[in-house]
C-alpha cells in the first residue's frame, strides 16, 4: 500500500519536456526581461528564473539542461545580449538551477514545500543564494568581455540578483504550491532522481 | 463580386513567409551562418548609428523576405518601453558606467547626470535594438524544416536535432499560448498592459501559472505522440551522429537546398565579418558619444 507506480521515462516524452520546457522559458525570459530592464544586459524582473529553478527540482537534469540552454536565445531577445555572450553565461545559469536541484534531492525535501524545512531551502538556496552565485559569475562574464567596467560590476550584480530573485520567491513559490501537486502526478516528474 | 488571390505561406519559428519569398530559397545552412554573423555584429560595433542602420536594415529585410510583421512587432513596441528604463538607470546610476573621469552635464536634486553614462545608456539601448531586430528577422524567416536539415549537414544527431527543433517551435506555440491566455484573462477582466508599469510584474503569475500547466501538458502530448509514431531513443543523447551510422533522411533530403546565391551571400558576410573585425581594429567602430 502507497506505493507510487509512474510510467516508465522515455526519450520522446523527456525530450518533448526538454524542448517544450526550453520554449516557455525563452518564452517568458524574453517578455519578462523587456518589462524591466536596467541599463540593459541585465533584467530587473526576469520571471523566467523561477522556471529555471523549478525544472531542476520537477525534471532533474533534463531541467538543468534548459536552465543553461534557453538564455543563449531568450537573452538576445530580451536583453540585448548576443548569443557568444550568453553563451559564456552557462556556468551562472547551470548553478542557478542545479544547486536547489541538489539541495533537495540530498536532504530528502519535498518540492511541495509543506515544511519549514522545504520552504527554508527553496527560499536560502533556491532564491538567494543560488542567484547570489549566478550573478557573482554572470557579471564577471560582462566585464571579460569588456561589456561593463569592474566598477560598474556592483550594480549589474544587484540589477541580476533583486531582477532574479524577487520573482523566484514570488513566482517560484507559488507555481511549487500549486502546480507540484499536478506535475508529481505525471511521468515527465523526475523528482526524486536525476534522470 | 471580387477575386481574392489565395496566398500559400510557410509558418516559421514566429512568423509566416510567402511561399514566393527569396526566404525559402535560401539554402539552411546560409540561413545558419546569418545568424552566427548578425550576433557577432551588435558585439563587434559600440556606435550606436552603425547599430541603429543595421536595426533598419532588419527590418527592411523582412519586408523584402515577406515575413508577416504582424507577429514580432509587439516587440517592437516593448523595445519603446527599454528606452525609458535604460535612460532612468543611467542617469541615477550612472556614476559607475561614466568612467574615471566623467563630465557632469546636469544635477537633478543630489544625482549628477554624466554625459558619458548617457552616451553608454544609447549604445546599451540601440545595440539591443539591433540584436532583437536580427533575431526576430532570424526567427520570422527560418522553418523547422530548415533548421532540422542545417543540423543534419552539421552532423548533429537525429535525437539532438529533434529537440533543439521543437524547442524553437514550441517558442511560436507557447509565444500565442501566452496571448491566448492574455486574451482570456482580459475577458476576466484583467488586462495586464492597463495596470501601472510597478504592478505589471505582480500580475504576471496570473499569465505564468497557466502557461506552465499547458506547457506541460503539450510536452506529454507531444512525447505520447512521438512514441505512437515509433520515436525511440536512449535516455541518454549523443549530440553529434556517429558516422557509420549516417543516413540521409526525408527532411534532409527533401528541404535541403543550396545555389550560387548562397555561396555569394556566405562569401559576402565572411568579408563583412572580417572587415568589422579590421575596422574595430582601427577604432572605426567606437561609441563617439562616450
Amino acid at each position: 500500500m502507497g506505493e507510487v507506480i509512474r510510467p516508465k521515462r522515455t526519450a520522446a516524452t523527456m525530450g518533448s519536456i526538454l524542448a517544450a520546457w526550453t520554449g516557455i522559458c525563452i518564452v517568458v525570459g524574453a517578455y519578462g526581461s523587456m518589462s524591466l530592464p536596467i541599463g540593459g544586459y541585465v533584467s530587473g524582473f526576469w520571471p523566467a528564473m523561477a522556471l529555471q529553478a523549478i525544472g531542476g527540482m520537477w525534471f532533474g537534469m533534463w531541467g538543468v539542461i534548459v536552465a543553461f540552454l534557453f538564455p543563449i536565445i531568450s537573452d538576445a531577445i530580451g536583453e540585448a545580449l548576443p548569443m557568444y555572450v550568453a553563451a559564456t553565461l552557462i556556468p551562472a545559469n547551470f548553478f542557478q538551477a542545479w544547486t536547489v536541484a541538489w539541495v533537495f534531492r540530498r536532504f530528502k525535501l519535498n518540492p511541495e514545500l509543506k515544511t519549514r524545512k522545504d520552504w527554508l531551502a527553496w527560499i536560502l538556496v533556491g532564491c538567494i543564494l543560488q542567484n547570489a552565485i549566478g550573478a557573482t559569475l554572470g557579471t564577471t562574464a560582462f566585464v571579460l568581455w569588456g561589456l561593463i567596467t569592474w566598477e560598474a560590476q556592483p550594480l549589474f550584480w544587484a540589477g541580476w540578483f533583486i531582477g532574479n530573485t524577487w520573482p523566484a520567491i514570488v513566482f517560484g513559490s507559488l507555481i511549487l504550491k500549486i502546480a507540484t501537486p499536478f506535475v508529481k502526478r505525471t511521468r515527465v516528474y523526475v523528482f526524486p532522481d536525476w534522470w | 463580386m471580387t477575386t481574392q488571390q489565395v496566398v500559400t505561406r510557410y509558418r516559421t519559428f514566429f512568423s509566416y513567409v510567402d511561399a514566393t519569398s527569396f526566404a525559402n530559397k535560401m539554402s539552411p545552412i546560409t540561413k545558419i551562418l546569418i545568424l552566427l554573423f548578425f550576433n557577432a555584429y551588435p558585439i563587434i560595433i559600440d556606435n550606436p548609428i552603425y547599430n541603429a542602420v543595421f536595426g533598419f536594415f532588419n527590418i527592411i529585410l523582412m519586408k523584402i523576405f515577406k515575413a508577416t510583421l504582424m507577429h514580432v512587432e509587439k516587440y517592437f513596441k516593448l523595445l519603446m518601453t527599454l528606452a525609458l528604463f535604460i535612460f532612468v538607470s543611467v542617469i541615477f546610476f550612472g556614476r559607475s558606467v561614466a568612467g574615471p573621469n566623467p563630465t557632469i552635464i546636469a544635477t537633478i536634486g543630489p544625482v549628477e547626470v554624466y554625459s558619458q553614462a548617457l552616451g553608454f545608456g544609447v549604445m546599451v539601448y540601440v545595440r539591443m535594438f539591433a540584436l532583437v531586430s536580427a533575431m526576430l528577422l532570424w526567427l520570422s524567416i527560418t522553418t523547422t524544416s530548415d533548421l532540422m536539415s542545417a543540423f543534419e549537414k552539421l552532423n548533429i544527431s537525429y535525437v539532438a536535432r529533434t529537440y533543439l527543433t521543437m524547442a524553437f517551435r514550441f517558442i511560436g506555440m507557447f509565444d500565442s499560448d501566452f496571448n491566448t491566455i492574455q486574451d482570456a484573462q482580459k475577458a476576466r477582466g484583467l488586462d495586464i498592459n492597463s495596470q501601472p508599469l510597478w504592478k505589471r510584474p505582480f500580475v504576471f503569475g496570473y499569465y505564468l501559472i497557466p502557461l506552465v500547466a499547458i506547457t506541460v501538458k503539450k510536452a506529454i502530448d507531444a512525447g505520447t505522440t512521438m512514441e505512437s509514431r515509433a520515436f525511440k531513443a536512449p535516455l541518454k543523447i549523443k549530440l553529434f551522429e556517429e558516422k557509420k551510422g549516417l543516413k540521409q533522411s526525408y527532411v534532409g533530403k527533401y528541404y535541403w537546398r543550396y545555389s550560387g546565391k548562397d555561396t555569394a551571400t556566405i562569401a559576402l558576410l565572411i568579408i563583412a565579418f572580417v572587415g568589422l573585425l579590421i575596422a574595430r581594429m582601427y577604432g572605426l567602430v567606437a561609441n563617439p558619444f562616450m
